[in-house]
């Protein structure tokens, strides 16, 4: 089947932070940026906006560095998803993603984007398409430039 | 629970409170509860500059919870004009974290015995030595506060230099282009040695009804990117009124001798600065909105300037208001307002009013130390914004006396200076022709207020039975016909201030003239999602005409000065010399009947103060109460 993941175009993110905000409500059912699933690294002298979420990479480090297997990619939509039953928050995991996707809570808490069964909210609030949703086989339609420019959404 | 901190600089003590539901109703947040906590934390007739006049920072009480809730206000006793009611307010990413660090208010009092920085993280508040950061303009205090507490992610509200040597219109600077302006509130934090508040929160917020909170979230969201203004404000940001407010003859040129630049043709506009200066797109905390750009200048005379702005203020008060047409001086001048914390629209006031000056003789260069002040002179310009932060030669003058300055050059030099509530008029505007937002500014309690005065739909020749829906009483279409105009004034005034209290940002409300976007009704949703409350539209209107009074109130306890006071600046009376609108003016007659009209509607007397049956009916009768 098609699998679809996240394209991120940090040169789009204005750092507002509206996904941070609709994934907390999501998921936490309360506005907090520290609880998303999606994390923001604002350099705010370079004007330059870092989104970070969960790439759902083809063979993710983070699941060979779990020893408790608690990481587990879906072979049929290739999703990757954390069992928080079985994860003891060792954060190895952190230590293993390439994309520092992985979200550490100040309670030390370890949280990874679950993709909302495949309709993120984020994305749907996303007003400049620096976060998107899309085929894995085809990227993002057209070239960077026309996938994230003026995106309004009705 | 919402919760208030009661900083001492003094004795480094912190005594925190829980805000009463009672009175988090009656005043919401940011201007509200921060004019409650002024009127009760204030003694009668202090010195704005003494150490027990309160520094009082207040995030919205929507602010973290919804769509373009991004704004906190800061106010005290004003030190800029006549020392009456200081408020200004300000975006970013500042007011959520603050919220998210566990406070709504900051009630700052004393005065440090070093320089000194607040550090609130999650709860706690620390005080640090900041003499490290003394002297340092804002972009490099930021990265020092970044290394010294070793957290990139830390939001900054800081002075420049201006603030430090207390240039009377000093901001409160926050980013690298976010700004607490007007009223002198930076002067205010430097007067208590305090160089920065720095804050970092990662606590969650707790709404009563989620689940209806993320559906409001959605829909609002919505309801902002889809309205007509949406994909102009998120290109060009305000920059985008220049043009239409140049050709539509309500230009401040050369200090309001014109009001229409035809220099700025084919130089100044939002489309050059997008192809050739933009670098970036910035946004607030949680706005769709982003219209902060960052540039860069790459080439001439000030290549390697770089900052992030500008606004409309900006491009309309250092182009035409002091004769300039080159964009390149405008990016050059706001990089350096923006690092030393001054106020667009005071300082590029003072300088046109300079630049009049000497273009009329009545100053020369022994006046000026040497400068050469003709119109546009960009070297000048610059070398007087140097002057105002470090407090050297003219500029400096200026920055120390702002509207006193103009003891110094004799009798003449008065005529040509626009002042009201002794604060510069805000010199890009020339609003004369405008009947409701000329009322509605110069009756602002901070004086020259465009931020709550202004009544943008005014401008578009709506339908009468349109603005009927929205004001609920019939307001003529026409620009300067005075009917109607006294209610919409007032109605504009309780919006902006309702907007300010909440935290949201005015451009995702009806405010600029879009009628799609957030409206009482909207806010009101929100605030039930968020409290559990049950408020409705006519009870916030009552709650924005509770806050203003009281505002009025605090005015005349300090100053005295109600109607007389009530008046837009001298020119406004004379007509205006170009096509579009050539010969528009105020009549003084037409003006004071309207105020009259305008006092009525607002329960005040004849002299512009409210009325005992008012305070009682706005439950004001018993102030100052004491409650926090």
């Amino acid at each position: 089947m098609e699998q679809k993941t996240f394209f991120i175009r940090a040169e789009f993110c204005t750092g507002c932070g509206l996904c941070q905000l609709a994934c907390s409500m999501v998921k936490e059912k309360q506005p907090n940026p520290a609880r998303a699933r999606i994390s923001i690294q604002r350099l705010v002298m370079d004007g330059l906006m870092l989104p970070r979420i969960c790439l759902n990479c083809k063979k993710p480090p983070c699941i060979d560095a779990c020893r408790r297997k608690a990481i587990t990619k879906d072979v049929r939509t290739g999703w990757v998803t954390i069992d928080k039953e079985k994860c003891n928050n060792c954060k190895l995991c952190i230590a293993a993603c390439p994309f520092s996707a992985i979200v550490v809570t100040p309670e030390d808490e370890v949280l990874l984007c679950d993709v909302c069964e495949g309709n993120p909210k984020c994305v749907e609030m996303c007003p400049t398409g620096a976060i998107q949703f899309a085929s894995r086989a085809e990227g993002v339609a057209g070239s960077t430039d026309e996938a994230a420019v003026d995106v309004f959404k009705s | 629970m919402e919760r208030v901190a009661i900083i001492d600089l003094s004795t480094e003590q912190v005594v925190c409170k829980d805000i009463p539901d009672e009175l988090l109703r009656m005043y919401l947040g940011g201007e509200g509860l921060n004019t409650y906590l002024l009127y009760n934390h204030v003694a009668p007739g202090i010195d704005p500059l003494s150490p027990d006049n309160p520094l009082i920072f207040g995030a919205g009480l929507i602010s973290g919870y919804d769509v373009s809730s991004s704004r906190f206000e800061v106010t005290s006793k004003s030190v800029e004009g006549e020392g009456g009611f200081g408020t200004s307010n300000c975006g970013g990413h500042w007011s959520a974290e603050l919220k998210f660090a566990g406070f709504q208010h900051l009630v700052i009092k004393g005065k440090a015995s070093r320089p000194t920085y607040l550090w609130i993280h999650d709860g706690e508040i620390e005080f640090r030595d900041a003499s490290f950061l003394w002297g340092h303009d804002t972009y490099e205090c930021q990265e020092l506060i970044q290394d010294d507490l070793g957290d990139t992610q830390v939001k900054i509200a800081m002075i420049g230099q201006a603030g430090e040597n207390l240039v009377k219109f000093a901001n409160i600077m926050h980013g690298l282009k976010r700004a607490a302006g007007r009223t002198g509130m930076g002067c205010i934090m430097g007067s208590k040695l305090l160089k920065a508040i720095v804050v970092r929160g990662r606590q969650g917020l707790i709404p009563h009804d989620p689940d209806k909170l993320l559906e409001i979230y959605s829909n609002h969201y919505r309801q902002i990117t889809s309205t007509k203004i949406y994909p102009v404000i998120s290109r060009y940001g305000t920059l985008t009124i220049f043009c239409v407010a140049n050709q539509s003859g309500t230009m401040s040129v050369r200090n309001n001798q014109s009001n229409y630049f035809e220099e700025a043709e084919g130089h100044l506009d939002d489309e050059i600065f997008e192809e050739q200066y933009k670098t970036k797109t910035l946004a607030c905390y949680a706005c769709p909105l982003r219209c902060s750009h960052r540039y860069r200048i790459n080439s001439g005379p000030y290549a390697g300037v770089w900052g992030e702005g500008p606004e409309f203020y900006m491009m309309a008060g250092f182009g035409p208001a002091v004769g300039n047409a080159d964009w390149e001086l405008i990016l050059a001048a706001n990089t350096l307002i923006n690092r030393y914390g001054l106020d667009v629209g005071s300082s590029s006031g003072y300088i046109a009013w300079l630049m009049e000056l000497w273009q009329r003789g009545i100053i020369n260069e022994k006046d000026t130390g040497g400068l050469n002040l003709e119109w546009g002179n960009k070297e000048s310009i610059l070398t007087l914004l140097h002057q105002m932060s470090k407090n050297e030669g003219l500029g400096g003058m200026i920055g120390q006396q702002a509207s006193k300055a103009v003891n110094a050059f004799g009798k003449d030099a008065g005529k040509y200076l626009y002042v009201q509530r002794g604060m510069m008029h805000e010199s890009p505007q020339n609003f004369r022709a405008a009947r409701a937002t000329a009322l509605g500014e110069a009756t602002a309690n901070r004086g020259s207020d465009h931020l709550k005065g202004r009544c943008s739909l005014e401008f578009f020749g709506m339908p009468p039975e349109v603005l009927q829906k929205i004001y609920g009483k019939p307001i003529a279409s026409a620009l300067n016909s005075w009917d109607g105009k006294p209610w919409m004034a007032a109605w504009t005034q309780n919006f902006t201030t309702i907007i300010d209290s909440l935290g949201y940002c005015k451009f995702a409300t009806i405010w600029p003239g879009s009628t799609h976007n957030l409206n009482y009704n909207n806010f009101c949703e929100t605030i039930n999602a968020v409290k559990g409350w049950d408020i409705t539209p006519e009870e916030l209107m009552e709650t924005g005409e509770r806050i203003w009074s009281l505002e009025r109130l605090f005015i005349q306890r300090e100053t005295g000065a109600l109607r007389e006071h009530d008046i837009p600046p001298s020119i406004y009376f004379q007509p205006q010399p170009l096509e579009p609108l050539k010969g528009e003016k105020l009549d003084r007659d037409d003006y004071d009947r309207a105020l009259d009209e305008y006092y009525e509607i607002r329960g005040w007397t004849g002299e512009g103060a409210p009325t005992p049956q008012t305070l009682a009916r706005l439950k004001l009768d018993n102030e100052p109460t004491y409650l926090l």
